[in-house]
């Protein structure tokens, strides 16, 4: 199964009409918001960017060659619309992760606070290491950086981190990203 | 507090509310996107003119006009802010940008004699400094840009410019006259070294009568150089209009609309943000001029004779079209193989009758 959605789907909005688009949109529609509020902070940025990566997939998915592409397709159109969001939004004053952003009763993290004072660049790699599980060489492709790059700002995110949540424990998987230059 | 971050964060995520799918406003934002993005292609020729000449620009702060050039030993580093493209540039538009400019113009000489120009880009569009001119060569398959610059205006060192942090790399240069000529340094030794001497040899004047015959006669609003260069031998006279494969395909949606084909050839672009720190050519601001490619008529005739001959917008052709009177359009499918056989029909106006001619 694809991360976004089921390969089936994919296939079919690939090779198929209309309706077969929208079958995919709908199936990847909470994935994309979801990420792009955590990148963005902002719930109504993030619709703004949700929805502008669906009109990206509506008019492009069909050029696609592979269903296997469609994922690292689909990461870099979200965080490359957050991006440009981002940007546009600028001069607005954006109250960082308010009251859209609930905290689970079983977590234990204050997850949005910690986000809300990380840099762009280091939430975004943040995001996608933790949130998405995703490898450095996976993140350095969706960002469009180099793989020595995602390292560096992975160290600083975890730096901070550190300091703003104390003491959380997440040495397993970054030891192992350490002892391993290609591991991230 | 001991805990596991990730796990953390993915609760956390999982949590937020997820607003209901817009599915009508996706539709139809699709589908305007779609007309947008046409013109967001013809900015990103803009890009590919810079690159032909082997550079890559950076994009500085808005405190100058235009494209801005370093040199620093072998390399040069480019900044732009703004420039005006033309595509298939006729020889009334390249004489037009030669004369506006703040220095004495010697256009490349000594090219093959196949070679087209493919597109000019200046800058600033009043008064450039900097002028930009794409080649294509069917035959010997050139595909070089050259970046002309008024020796006066360019920097040497650092960029002074805030926030202006351009790549450098390598180019070939020499200098004529008050000009600087950036080659692209893929382009052969041998190559370069005659087209400088060539240019050394020429005047202004004559390196645009050499210039001219390598521009274009006809309307040609995209597409293949191999298949433009066939259009201007079958075309009978200089008012017709080649249509690329992404301009048929836009036929049915002018046609829904009543709309005639614009003509983009010419774009201005301006306010180039950056990206990573590339200029995002397709979030430029886009200015184009306002004139009529292909009148109404002439799309019907087209969509004519393309239902007439089962030709869809994915065939490998293009399509010529002609108005030899006001009662008749000629419009001429050309195939992208030149061993297969062009199709020339008459459609009469205004009842769109489709008579085959050969």
């Amino acid at each position: 199964m694809g991360r976004w959605a089921e390969p089936q789907l994919v296939t079919a909005a690939i090779g198929g009409d209309d309706a077969g688009v929208e079958a995919l949109l709908v199936a990847i529609w909470p994935g994309c918001f979801r990420l792009a509020a955590s990148l963005l902070g902002d719930w109504n940025l993030a619709q703004d960017a949700a929805q502008d990566v669906c009109v990206l997939v509506h008019r492009k998915v069909r050029r696609l060659r592979s269903v296997g592409a469609f994922d690292a397709w689909l990461y870099r159109i979200v965080v490359r619309e957050c991006s440009r969001v981002r940007r546009a939004s600028r001069r607005r004053e954006i109250e960082l992760y308010d009251e859209h952003f609930p905290v689970d009763a079983a977590v234990t993290l204050d997850v949005w606070r910690a986000l809300a004072q990380l840099a762009p660049e280091l939430r975004e790699v943040t995001v996608l290491f933790y949130f998405d599980d995703l490898s450095g060489e996976q993140i350095a492709a969706a960002l469009r950086v180099r793989h020595a790059t995602v390292r560096t700002r992975l160290a600083r995110a975890r730096h901070r981190l550190r300091e703003l949540l104390g003491d959380y424990d997440d040495h397993r998987r970054f030891d192992a990203l350490e002892a391993s230059p290609h591991a991230v | 507090m001991q805990s596991d971050f990730a796990p953390n964060a993915r609760g956390a995520r999982a949590a937020i509310p997820v607003p209901a799918f817009p599915a009508q406003r996706i539709r139809s934002r699709a589908q305007r996107a779609t007309a947008r993005s046409r013109a967001r292609i013809l900015a990103l020729a803009g890009a590919l003119v810079l690159a032909g000449a082997g550079v890559r620009a950076g994009v500085a702060a808005k405190v100058f006009d235009g494209v801005r050039v370093w040199l620093s030993g072998g390399e040069a580093a480019v900044a732009v802010d703004s420039f005006t493209i033309a595509s298939f540039p006729t020889a009334s538009q390249l004489r037009a940008t030669v004369a506006r400019a703040t220095f004495r113009v010697v256009l490349p000489t000594g090219l093959p004699s196949g070679a087209r120009i493919l597109r000019i880009a200046y800058a600033p569009s009043n008064r450039p400094t900097v002028m930009m001119v794409q080649y294509a060569d069917e035959v010997s398959g050139l595909a070089a840009g050259f970046v002309l610059v008024a020796t006066s205006t360019l920097g040497h060192g650092t960029p002074s410019i805030p926030g202006a942090a351009p790549e450098w790399l390598p180019t070939r240069r020499w200098t004529v006259g008050d000009e600087t000529v950036l080659a692209p340094p893929a382009f052969a030794a041998r190559g370069a070294a005659r087209i400088e001497a060539a240019m050394h040899a020429t005047t202004p004047a004559q390196s645009l009568a050499e210039n001219d015959r390598r521009t274009w006669r006809l309307t040609v609003l995209g597409g293949r150089v191999d298949v433009a260069s066939r259009a201007e031998r079958l075309a009978a006279n200089d008012h017709a209009v080649l249509l690329d494969r992404a301009h048929l395909r836009w036929i049915p949606d002018l046609l829904k609309q009543g709309r005639p084909m614009p003509d983009g050839r010419d774009v201005e672009l301006t306010h180039i943000p950056s990206l990573h720190g590339e200029p995002d050519y397709a979030h430029a601001t886009l200015k184009f001029t306002h004139t009529t490619a292909l009148s109404l008529p002439g799309l019907k005739a087209v969509q004519a004779v393309m239902r007439a001959s089962h030709t869809t917008s994915a065939c490998r052709c293009e399509i010529l079209v002609e108005r030899p009177s006001g009662a008749r359009y000629r419009v001429i499918t050309i195939p992208f193989s030149p061993r297969r056989p062009v199709a020339t029909s008459d459609v009469s106006v205004p009842s769109f009758v489709v008579r085959t001619v050969r």
